[in-house]
């Protein structure tokens, strides 16, 4: 259903209707951009890629075949922008500043303990993600926010489905490693107020 | 301070934890209404147009300048290769050896060598003539 609701906005957007492509837009900009931003975690930087991402999309759409889906579409000019971005900066590693406010967002709906021991995960891990290669971490990205399947995200990468595996296993077993040097290290006092 | 033990942390914990700090990293992110408004300037500005141009102009830029390296490298080897035929002239042999000696055939003829030839009458008179330390001279 879905499918073909883009089906029929893509095909008007490529007779050049705007407003279709601004449905569009509407539709696949927020994926697009958090995608972007759990890569570069930089949101000036997603918000340009979701820019660029759009407007190449918008030029390219000729190409695109009305029975294509467009998410992983975009996804792969994004990811491709977010590389370039990423191999332009990574060299200077600038932590935002929101990935502060953690606590304070996930402390309004869970138990103050729940609380912190999720938000030290997170801390952890995000740390964590932030030391692993470009492609395991875009990999795991697609897997566990895009929600992409396999096929999808090779198509994505532009790799073969056995490199996608590959690369979410290393990824996933550094991830573990963090988690359990975590839990060694965290005092007990952590858990129990 | 104590310290917690080791445990295995299993796939649904990692499921878990990885997926909860990408959420919590992206929640409620949203592109700026800014966003759609550059990229819908950019669609109807015709930018497209621009860029071409620029690639174009860019495409020439280097293809000028293939042909400089090219015309530079014939310039090069041409004057390479000149160098090796002695186009500077007659002047540059003459600082330059032969690569191929002279031959001289001598006739079979007795009592007409040439005065250059050296005979046995000859090599013996030489032999004689023992000159002084540091005044060794060729035979006249």
């Amino acid at each position: 259903m879905a499918e073909s609701a883009d089906a029929a906005l893509i095909s008007q957007a490529q007779s050049g209707d705007v407003a279709a492509f601004e449905a569009l837009y509407k539709k696949y900009s927020t994926m697009v951009f958090r995608t972007a931003y759990a890569i570069l975690r930089d949101r000036y930087a997603a918000e340009e890629v979701t820019q660029e991402c759009f407007v190449r999309a918008y030029r390219g759409l000729a190409r695109v075949q009305a029975c294509d889906s467009l998410g992983p579409w975009l996804h792969r000019i994004a990811v491709n922008l977010s590389y370039n971005w990423w191999r332009q900066t990574h060299r200077y590693r600038l932590l935002p500043l929101d990935s502060l406010t953690v606590l304070e967002h996930s402390a309004r709906t869970e138990s103050p303990q729940a609380a912190l021991y999720r938000a030290e995960v997170n801390d952890a891990l995000a740390q964590a993600l932030d030391t692993l290669g470009f492609d395991q971490k875009v990999a795991l990205i697609l897997f566990y926010l895009g929600g992409f399947s396999l096929e999808e995200i090779a198509y994505i990468l532009d790799c073969p489905v056995g490199t996608v595996k590959s690369r979410l296993h290393y990824g996933r077993s550094k991830l573990r490693r963090t988690l359990e040097q975590m839990q060694r290290t965290l005092p007990e006092v952590a858990y129990e107020f | 301070m104590m310290w917690r033990r080791a445990r295995r942390v299993s796939d649904d914990e990692l499921d878990w934890a990885i997926r909860s700090t990408l959420r919590a990293e992206t929640e409620g992110l949203e592109p700026s209404p800014q966003v759609w408004a550059r990229v819908r300037a950019r669609i109807a500005d015709g930018r497209p147009d621009q860029e071409r141009q620029a690639r174009a102009v860019l495409w020439h830029a280097r293809l000028a300048n293939a042909i400089q390296g090219a015309v530079l490298a014939m310039l090069v080897l041409g004057f390479g290769l000149g160098l090796s035929r002695g186009f500077l002239g007659p002047d540059w042999h003459q600082t330059t050896a032969h690569s191929v000696p002279t031959v001289t055939y001598v006739s079979k003829s007795a009592g007409r060598y040439p005065k250059d030839v050296l005979n046995a009458k000859r090599l013996m008179q030489i032999d004689k003539q023992k000159p002084a330390p540091g005044a060794w001279r060729l035979p006249q």
